[in-house]
């Protein structure tokens, strides 16, 4: 418990923070505006969200809407695994073995 | 060694019978099933019974079984029981999280409402994706470094006392007997139909089915029927949305185009406002439950300790947001084209003009008109496998919260024998499936994608709340916890009450007090400023020392040091 409370001090682990923080909150943040504008589009009803996407068709830009945040959401879960196997993890490792020395030291 | 040695040949030959029974039961309850299908009158008999549904139904159940025997062998511990020790792997669990959340209410339960009330009912699916990457990004990790057997764990982490952990025990059941009211009722409709027989003695067969899956294998067998039906399910949803699609030259606009011809709503089908009326707070209510209600779900939060480590729970999180999207839009592609292939078709409907067997069952309709009694047969044994998987992994959550949170760390303070709470988890899990069929009763004509849903509006309301800010924001006390949170669940409950499901469906009120389909919109910032409120004015000693904890806590929570010791605090 000492050594976690001093790690929360070591320079590797606030970089390591903010590392993980410049990622997750403006893409968390970014998936739930996109959820808030499929949502918008449902209560503004069929004046914006019942719009055809084609003269000719019958899909409606609510529902194309939702197809793509579907794929977002998709994407932005590929993007992170992605992103925190090779960024996080090595730098992960050096926190830890950071902190193992300071367990040493102590 | 000797003694040893005979006990454990007498067990084994007592579990040997049991199972015995078991499938003889199963063999008896076949046939008679079979002739009840054939001689009873009414409604149900207008359905043919489906030889092949039938077999293929139990076929599952003896595999299922055969998997908890094998599985009973290996959950000897609590930690097998609760977390199958940690050895699934990321694919596994991905498969067994999506398993354990595609569940009935999504397959039959969206599907029949697209179908009737057309777009609309999509709300129920995309803001589940849209969750389950935010879950990913900002829970998954840091829940799978604090915690060990339940979400309670995570929570009252740092948090001094029981009472918190009393109150998220309380939350995590009542959030499971919702969902677990949904399943129940969808399993009643499923066998209903499939075998002509009584509702009551459906969901008692399902009942029994749960109670020894999670009795006897616990975690393990969880697991593998989860996964199992996983599999099943993204097969025949793969199978119905190409055959369906196969029918319009593979357009997916030609097919919406035959719908929107034969729907009496035509083109507004496909626009916003068919179910929850353009009102813009039901729409953003509703869509906030998808969306923040997975985050505080018991029963999936549980599945991230089945895996090794935190990597572990990220990849799982990450394949099963991948899995469920793909099933999302089969689930689009199936209630939107039900309507060109089944609406007006006299076969699918009874003499009052609605459809057989009721909303719930457009997708198993479907199946039939695409693929005969084979697909249809395929599709109910894959329905009802979905169901046991879900109502497993809900009856392991409450076994859980019953016996390790309440009363191995709140009674024994974390000294109980761990033979007794494995005792009292099996216990735990009778009481569950007795109590599964008195609420699957009561809620039988509700739709079970809205019943289901008042589980997500509490558990956004209460436990993500809660759970966010456990994590992340040092300030947070016992004292807030308990009073923000219980205020909080208080208010939810009182509100869906008040709403039309409970207040004029169950109660038989006239007029909803509450006039919104979920209080989301209302509770979940009711929970957030409560907890914060009562958090900041708590000047306790106590809060001091839950404060001066949290930078530990929150080293733990990014680099996963020590995460097997975080329950035991």
């Amino acid at each position: 418990m000492i050594e976690l409370k001093a790690a929360h001090e070591l320079d590797v682990f606030k970089k390591l923070v903010r590392m993980r923080a410049r990622i997750i909150w403006p893409l968390s943040v970014f998936l739930v505006l996109a959820l808030a504008g499929n949502l918008y589009l449902m209560s503004a009803g069929s004046n914006i969200g019942g719009r055809l996407v084609s003269e000719n068709g019958v899909i409606t830009i609510a529902l194309a809407y939702s197809l793509g945040l579907i794929f977002l959401g998709a994407s932005a879960a590929v993007f992170y695994v992605w992103w925190a196997n090779k960024y996080l993890d090595p730098l992960m490792e050096k926190v830890c073995a950071e902190i193992s020395k300071l367990g040493e030291g102590a | 060694m000797k003694n040893l040695r005979t006990l454990y040949l007498k067990t084994m030959y007592l579990k040997t019978m049991y199972f015995r029974l078991i499938f003889t039961f199963l063999t008896v309850f076949s046939i008679n099933s079979f002739a009840c299908a054939s001689t009873i009158e009414g409604e149900v008999t207008k359905q043919e019974t489906n030889i092949f549904a039938i077999a293929i139904f139990f076929v599952f159940a003896l595999l299922t079984l055969a998997i908890t025997w094998w599985a009973a062998r290996q959950t000897n511990s609590k930690e097998a029981f609760y977390t199958a020790s940690g050895g699934v792997s990321p694919l596994q669990n991905a498969l067994a999280i999506a398993g354990d959340f595609m569940s009935a209410a999504t397959l039959l339960g969206i599907t029949g409402l697209m179908f009737f009330r057309g777009y609309d009912g999509y709300i129920l699916s995309f803001g589940i994706i849209v969750g389950w990457a935010v879950m990913l990004m900002i829970i998954a990790e840091r829940f799978r470094n604090l915690g060990r057997f339940t979400f309670v764990d995570v929570i009252s982490y740092r948090l001094e006392g029981n009472s918190v952990r009393v109150l998220m025990a309380l939350c995590s059941l009542v959030v499971i007997v919702f969902y677990l009211i949904g399943q129940m009722v969808g399993a009643g409709k499923l066998i209903q139909l499939l075998f002509g027989l009584d509702y009551i003695y459906a969901i008692i067969i399902v009942s029994i089915l749960m109670v020894l899956y999670v009795s006897f294998g616990g975690m393990i067998a969880t697991t593998w029927v989860q996964m199992i039906k996983a599999i099943l399910l993204l097969g025949g949803g793969a199978f119905i949305s190409f055959a369906l699609l196969s029918k319009f030259d593979f357009s997916f606009s030609k097919m919406l185009e035959a719908s929107v011809n034969v729907h009496p709503k035509g083109q507004s089908l496909l626009e916003p406002g068919g179910w929850l009326g353009k009102d813009s707070l039901n729409v953003w209510t509703v869509g906030l439950t998808m969306c923040f209600g997975i985050m505080g779900l018991p029963h999936i939060l549980m599945r991230f300790f089945t895996v090794k480590n935190a990597a572990g729970a990220r990849k799982s999180v990450a394949y099963a947001t991948m899995i469920m999207s793909v099933f999302y839009i089969f689930i689009l592609i199936i209630g939107l084209g039900a309507v060109a292939l089944l609406w007006g078709q006299p076969e699918y409907y009874d003499d009052a003009g609605k459809i057989i067997g009721g909303s719930n069952m457009v997708a198993l309709h479907t199946a039939k008109a695409l693929g005969g009694d084979f697909l249809f047969g395929f599709m109910s044994a894959v329905a009802f496998a979905t169901i046991l998987a879900v109502v497993a992994g809900l009856t392991l959550a409450a076994s859980a919260a019953i016996a390790h949170d309440l009363y191995a760390v709140v009674m024994k303070k974390g000294l109980a024998d761990p033979k007794i709470e494995l005792r009292i988890s099996k216990i735990s899990v009778i009481v569950v499936g007795i109590m599964a069929v008195i609420l699957g009763i009561v809620f039988e004509t509700q739709n079970i994608a809205v019943v289901t849903a008042f589980a997500l509006a509490i558990a956004a309301s209460v436990n993500f709340p809660l759970l966010l800010l456990s994590m992340y924001w040092r300030g947070l006390t016992s004292r807030g916890a308990v009073i923000g949170g219980g205020l909080t669940f208080i208010f939810t409950i009182i509100i869906i009450v008040l709403s039309d499901s409970i207040w004029v469906q169950v109660l038989g009120n006239e007029t909803a007090i509450f006039p919104y389909v979920y209080p989301t919109v209302f509770t979940m910032p009711v929970g957030f400023i409560l907890v914060w409120l009562f958090s900041v004015m708590d000047r306790s000693q106590k809060a001091k020392l839950e404060r001066s904890r949290f930078d530990a806590q929150f080293v733990r929570s990014e680099t996963g040091i020590g995460a097997d010791e975080a329950s035991q605090h």
